[in-house]
């Protein structure tokens, strides 16, 4: 006998309507079933009026009513106390980075969002922006006028192109008023007041307070480098010993050496998609010359045509025969991704890497205890070793001009920007903000999530630091250089064709902003890069 | 007359590396959401098509339980995200049929609305990001950012081309003399439309809304430019899952693009029925 097992369309349905709601049910079900967390017990350290408290070495990131954290808290009471506070803070901000704000860390704390909220009675509303739109998203907030957000949180070289909009709030007489003290010479800014006004202003008035580190960093696997058949097998090839890469040229050859595609090995990484590549495109450029190969000449004729420039853009598009056959789609998700699961030798990325991926706690990580870092790979030049990296993306909060409370959300940001709360926010692993204060790479608990080994060399790294363009006509700029090199690097364009085409668009954004604002804004740029020239050897 | 056996085998090995084409991506991504976050970047001799330790966690950690193997947390759930797809593309969908639907109509037996079809065309005479600039700002104006409403009415717009043409085309090849019996028997022109002319429609209504359906809840770029956070679809929400910890977090995205697969495929197999005779409406004329 034979049974027909033939399902109805109705039944179809029902069927599938059920299972999709038992499914959503199942999903949804435990967020609401959750416990709540346990809020530590309030100890304050004698003398501090605020901070957080329920962990060991808490004291650190707690204030007095003389320090820059406490003196917004006390300002915003104040606001609160006369009517003149809001009730909520809306802060639009890069996904990835949230949890740093709302993620209790360590044990026992409470989080940033809690406890500012606790301290002021002012609620934080953070708004998520996809990481990589920030710029679009604030942008599409200002010329709508859609005064949803009172702060933007943006890449820190769009400040000038931003300010020339109208649509951040100038905050130079907050910053008189309150005093952020971020040229403080024991925990501020690295640089003092040359700092401050690189991250945070734009022609000498204070347009946003930095909130990151990103300064490209490079980072290699300390087992396969201290492996003795490696070891020998380099030595016999290459005939120096097997360390490290103090130069490009050494870069290329250890890179090659480890390229091993059969067993999913590449010789280094780093970001190549559009938006992003540019970046690493910046150190070999910038290091063609002692102490620094600049963009821009004094009278603004762009220098990226020169043989430098060929020759670092023909360099740059070698070196994607030791990446993946899709090395030009990379971003960091795929970068962090390859180099957590053991495939690659080296990489150079924002100085997070170690923090998520050395990390005992991310079980998905094979290289756990296995990553080093070293200084950007350079040049000899008159004798001397020019190493360079670039200060790139890097979050910078400014306050939108829509905003009805600018002093307020002025005081959240002097607050979250300080040195205390913010090594207590770097140190989080819940999200990319990374130090970039000198309290912050000396902070134990920020020591310990980012490591010893880390810390020193990204300290030394932000003495070799560029800045990328950040004067107005940034996004321009930046937009055609990218344009030329992805155009480069795919066999559209060769290296020669890719820089003459960059310089032309600079020049159509040089005269279009105006001769005299942009010469004033290249002295101020130059003003801020490095003059670091290491010793050979 | 036999085909010889040469173009016999050509004619399979086509078809079949056609649907293999089509099928490996959906295949894959069927496997990634069940496998476990080791797989997940597997490669070389460890890559496998099938998952090795079959895990439903992916489908788990989009909503909101922790993954064992990933310590990562999410901000949202895809919950809000999904319920969001759904009413801005459904009644996206409902407002370009209806819309469409009664312009076709129109247009079709009284000519009415003159310049209206050419005006319709324009509205796909350029992408729709050409236009998003000024649309968001009456969407601000008109505070319809980050609803589902707003998202749903810009839909509805977007795709009304598309439901107006396809509709018109199908109301051309309805025949007039069953509209012209009904209004002979005592009718009114709407009832005819309502009682006699739709429900023979249903055909071609119900493949012009899935298609419809389909472009709306496949849309990035008008999404992201309109929601923020309240109202985020499926696809801008699944670009947003990604971790430093682990890069491209590929089985929870792959659970998700799962998970938004199935609306579009009930809705298909619903009206599976409908669909060829719609896809096949008017091919034969009188």
């Amino acid at each position: 006998m034979t049974k027909d097992h033939r399902v109805s369309r109705r039944t179809f349905l029902s069927t599938a309507g059920s299972g999709a709601l038992l499914a959503a049910t199942i999903g949804i079900a435990p967020q609401f079933i959750r416990p709540g967390r346990a809020f530590a017990a309030d100890a304050l350290a004698p003398g501090m009026i605020g901070g957080p408290t329920g962990f060991e070495g808490a004291e650190r990131y707690q204030y007095g009513p003389d320090t820059p954290e406490g003196r917004a808290i006390e300002a915003l009471k104040e606001l609160k106390g006369a009517g003149k506070a809001p009730d909520k803070i809306v802060l639009g901000l890069s996904d990835g980075s949230i949890g740093q704000l709302t993620q209790p860390f360590p044990a026992g704390a409470p989080s940033i969002k809690e406890l500012f909220e606790k301290e002021t009675g002012i609620a934080l509303d953070i708004v998520p922006m996809p990481n990589g739109q920030e710029f679009t998203k604030t942008m599409q907030d200002i010329s709508t006028n859609a005064g949803q957000f009172d702060i933007y949180a943006v890449e820190w070289n769009r400040l000038g192109d931003l300010a020339e909009t109208g649509g951040i709030v100038k905050m130079d007489d907050f910053v008189a008023a309150h005093k952020p003290e971020w040229d403080d010479p024991e925990r501020g800014y690295v640089n003092g007041a040359k700092g401050v006004s690189l991250l945070n202003q734009y022609r000498g008035s204070t347009y946003g307070v930095c909130l990151d580190g990103d300064f490209q960093t490079w980072n290699y696997r300390t087992d396969l480098f201290g492996d003795a058949n490696e070891k020998k097998a380099f030595a016999d090839k290459f005939g120096y010993e097997l360390a490290p890469p103090r130069t490009f040229k050494q870069l290329d050859e250890i890179s090659t050496f480890f390229f091993r595609p059969d067993q999913n090995m590449l010789g280094s990484t780093d970001l190549r998609t559009q938006g992003w590549g540019y970046t690493n495109w910046y150190q070999r450029f910038t290091s063609m010359a002692s102490p620094n190969q600049f963009l821009f000449a004094d009278d603004g004729t762009p220098l990226i045509t020169s043989d430098a420039g060929v020759a670092a853009t023909q360099e740059y598009i070698d070196s994607l025969k030791y990446k993946s056959p899709d090395a030009i789609s990379w971003s960091w998700p795929e970068q962090y991704g390859n180099f957590g699961q053991g495939g690659a030798a080296m990489t150079c990325a924002f100085s997070n890497l170690p923090k998520f991926l050395d990390n005992a706690g991310n079980t998905g990580s094979v290289i756990t205890g296995k990553v080093g870092s070293f200084l950007p790979p350079g040049r000899e030049i008159d004798g001397g070793l020019v190493r360079r990296t670039v200060l790139w993306f890097n979050l910078s909060a400014s306050i939108s001009a829509q905003s009805k409370n600018p002093e307020a959300a002025y005081l959240l940001l002097q607050w979250l920007g300080s040195s205390r709360i913010y090594s207590w926010m770097t140190a989080n692993p819940g999200g990319y903000f990374d130090p970039f204060q000198l309290s912050n790479f000396a902070d134990p608990l920020v020591r310990q999530t980012y490591h010893d080994y880390h810390m020193d060399v990204v300290r030394e790294s932000v003495a070799r630091t560029v800045p990328s363009i950040n004067f107005a006509g940034a996004t321009a700029f930046h937009s055609a250089l990218d344009e030329n090199l992805v155009a480069s690097l795919t066999g559209a364009k060769t290296a020669q064709q890719a820089m003459a085409d960059t310089a032309a668009s600079w020049k159509q954004t040089f005269d279009k902003i105006g001769s005299e604002k942009m010469l004033e804004a290249i002295k101020t740029n130059k003003a801020a890069w490095p003059t670091v020239v290491d010793p050979i050897g | 007359m036999r085909r010889p056996i040469a173009f016999e085998v050509f004619r399979y090995a086509a078809i079949a590396l056609a649907v293999a084409i089509t099928l490996v991506p959906i295949a894959w991504m069927t496997s990634m959401a069940f496998k476990p976050t080791a797989e997940w970047q597997a490669t070389g001799a460890n890559l496998t098509w099938w998952p090795k330790s079959p895990t439903l966690d992916n489908f788990r950690f989009i909503f909101g339980q922790s993954s064992t193997a990933l310590i990562v947390a999410l901000e949202r759930t895809a919950a809000k995200p999904i319920l969001s797809s759904l009413l801005s593309a459904g009644f996206g969908t409902l407002i370009a049929m209806g819309a469409g639907t009664a312009a076709a109509y129109g247009l079709s037996r009284f000519k009415a609305g003159g310049n209206l079809p050419l005006a319709l065309l324009q509205l796909r005479l350029f992408p729709p990001m050409a236009v998003m600039i000024p649309v968001m700002v009456m969407w601000t104006f008109l505070k319809l950012n980050d609803t589902w409403f707003g998202l749903a009415l810009i839909y509805g717009i977007v795709t009304l081309p598309f439901a107006f043409w396809l509709m018109k085309t199908f109301f051309d090849d309805f025949p007039r003399e069953i509209e012209e019996a009904a209004l002979v028997e005592g009718c009114s022109r709407f009832r005819v439309f309502l009682k006699v002319t739709l429900p023979m429609m249903a055909a071609p209504l119900a493949s012009s809304a899935l298609f419809v359906f389909i472009l709306n809840w496949s849309d990035y770029l008008i999404a992201l430019l309109l929601t923020n956070r309240e109202w985020a679809t499926i696809p801008v929400y699944m670009a947003s899952l990604s971790s430093s910890m682990t890069g491209q977090l590929y089985g929870a995205k792959a659970a998700l693009g799962l998970i938004a697969a199935v609306p579009p495929v009930i809705a298909g197999i619903a009206i599976q029925r409908h669909l060829v005779r719609g896809l096949t409406f008017g091919a034969l004329k009188q």
